[in-house]
């Protein structure tokens, strides 16, 4: 018997097994969806808001996710990307990374971290967008709640520091926290769909309802971007996912450096458009989905655009106020250290 | 709409039990696909086959769960269509991780196993996972049935990646003992 023949044999297995075992689980799907991607009604899409920002300031934090199970307190402070996008088309603006520092120090009992980023830019020399903006976010957290303090109004451009510190009190699980600041600058390709795969298939088949609003530099842009890209779609809508994000199961996939095939997936609390054309991403929780290997497959849906409905699209920031780990935010840095040449992130246990 | 609504489209030769179908299931069958095929294109191929497949088979046939019926057309027309494609080599999909993983259950060596047709394996593994509990069965399903990654079944029951490894691994070594006592 080969491997093959045995695989094979699984379809063979009892319908009610298969059926039944796509259907248990520990809950989180949110209503009207199945884990796997079953389509039904009234399913959540990307939200964009024409109306204001708003603040960030003042939030309760809600803890979730393991951390939680110990009155504990997993925190990452809100980092900030900029994505210089040219109104007529996807032009690349050198990105200007020059630091990128986290420092974590892990003590019994209390967890003290503190990064200081210093994010020098240079402005697109044909225009007069700001390349880099920067937010400060101080949070300090205790308990299982947390305030939040915020001032996205602090946005520098030129020589701005940033400073995150943050004290945790922790019962017994190892708390980490950071400020990352990302300086970056890139293309901003945005899906919107009720599902991203069937977009996708939907394309490659020929009958797409969504079409391409740029054109072939804007393909260009995309893949030689030196910087991260993001998309939104509603990704894989899994149960972790949805119960995390809530009303919106949105996600997010962020490649965060040229030629990687990996694609970061992150569920996203919200997405607003305020009225200076920056979109803020809130993301929740880091969502990996394996290894992608199916990238062409990401490809595709990240070119596609609703027809007519394109917003125009300044900067990008994405708040991680929220993020909500769930394989423990040393992972998340180990990852961070292993990206690009022009990122530094250093890592002390 | 319900499952049994769609069926009786199929019955009654309407061709809107397609549209539903591709509606309801075709993310699941198209994602299972991928995982399988590891591009969108095969992967839609597979499908419209199994549309095609659906079609022409409800009916006579009634199946009493229609998930799962898509689902075992979805595996076998990817599958055989993986073996198409890979007959000299294997690629990067969940299929290779998967049939690596899978060498593990098979005990004996492969002349006396091949003698061992589809249909016996699949008896055989029904029997087997009729004495594993419910969770293990479910973890074993979503992982070599729908070729589900690891996280994701993680994620799904809320429970470590660790767990779902050893469960599987404790599963594929019973396998592998019952398969081997089944045959030796």
């Amino acid at each position: 018997m080969k491997s093959m023949t045995l695989l094979k044999a699984m379809s063979e297995l009892e319908p009610q097994d298969i059926d039944a075992a796509m259907k248990a689980g520990a809950g989180g799907r949110a209503a009207g969806q199945d884990f796997d991607g079953e389509e039904s009604a009234g399913h959540g899409r990307v939200i964009i808001q024409t109306a204001q920002a708003k603040p960030l300031a003042g939030r309760n934090l809600r803890i979730g996710g393991w951390v939680a199970v110990a009155a504990c307190l997993t925190m990452t402070v809100g980092a900030v990307m900029l994505f210089n996008r040219d109104a007529g088309d996807l032009v690349l603006t050198q990105s200007a990374a020059e630091q990128i520092a986290v420092e974590t120090g892990t003590e019994t009992g209390i967890t003290t971290a503190a990064a200081e980023t210093q994010t020098t830019a240079k402005q697109n020399a044909d225009q007069a967008n700001p390349a880099v903006t920067v937010v400060t976010t101080v949070v300090e957290a205790q308990a299982d709640q947390t305030d939040v303090s915020a001032d996205p109004a602090q946005s520098e451009t030129e020589g701005d520091q940033t400073t995150a510190a943050q004290e945790t009190e922790t019962v017994e699980t190892t708390t980490t926290a950071a400020a990352v600041t990302y300086p970056a600058e890139a293309p901003v390709l945005i899906a919107m769909a009720d599902d991203a795969g069937t977009m996708a298939a939907e394309y490659a088949n020929g009958q797409p309802e969504w079409t391409l609003t740029e054109g072939a530099d804007a393909v260009n842009a995309y893949l030689n971007s030196p910087s991260p890209v993001v998309t939104l779609g509603e990704g894989q809508k899994s149960a972790a996912v949805s119960a995390a994000i809530m009303q919106n199961p949105v996600m997010c996939r962020i490649r965060w450096q040229k030629e990687s095939h990996k694609w970061n997936s992150y569920g996203i609390r919200s997405a607003e458009l305020d009225a200076d054309g920056v979109l803020h991403l809130n993301i929740a929780m880091y969502a990996d989905g394996g290894s992608y290997e199916e990238a062409e497959w990401i490809y595709e849906t990240a070119l596609l655009f609703e027809a007519g409905t394109m917003p125009q699209i300044t900067d990008v920031r994405l708040d991680l106020t929220y993020f909500e780990d769930t394989d423990g935010i040393e992972q998340w840095f180990a990852y961070q250290a292993a990206l690009a040449e022009d990122v530094n992130v250093h890592i002390n246990n | 709409m319900e499952d049994e609504e769609i069926i009786a489209l199929y019955f009654a030769r309407d061709e809107k039990a397609i549209a539903e179908t591709d509606r309801k299931y075709g993310t699941r069958c198209r994602r299972l696909g991928i995982r399988i095929l590891g591009n969108p294109q095969d992967a839609e191929e597979c499908c419209n086959d199994v549309w095609l497949k659906a079609w022409n088979t409800i009916p006579p046939q009634k199946p009493a769960f229609f998930s799962a019926y898509l689902v075992k057309l979805m595996r076998n027309a990817a599958l055989n269509l993986y073996e198409k494609l890979h007959a000299e080599k294997r690629g990067g999909t969940q299929t290779a991780v998967l049939l690596d993983e899978l060498e593990d259950c098979l005990a004996a060596p492969d002349d006396i196993e091949a003698q061992i047709s589809e249909s016996e394996t699949a008896e055989l593994l029904r029997q087997y996972l009729k004495n594993v509990s419910e969770e293990a069965r479910n973890i074993f399903i979503l992982r070599y049935v729908y070729m589900m990654p690891v996280k994701d079944i993680a994620e799904k029951y809320e429970i470590g990646v660790s767990k779902v490894k050893v469960s599987l691994h404790r599963t594929r070594k019973g396998l592998r003992d019952f398969l081997g006592g089944e045959q030796l």
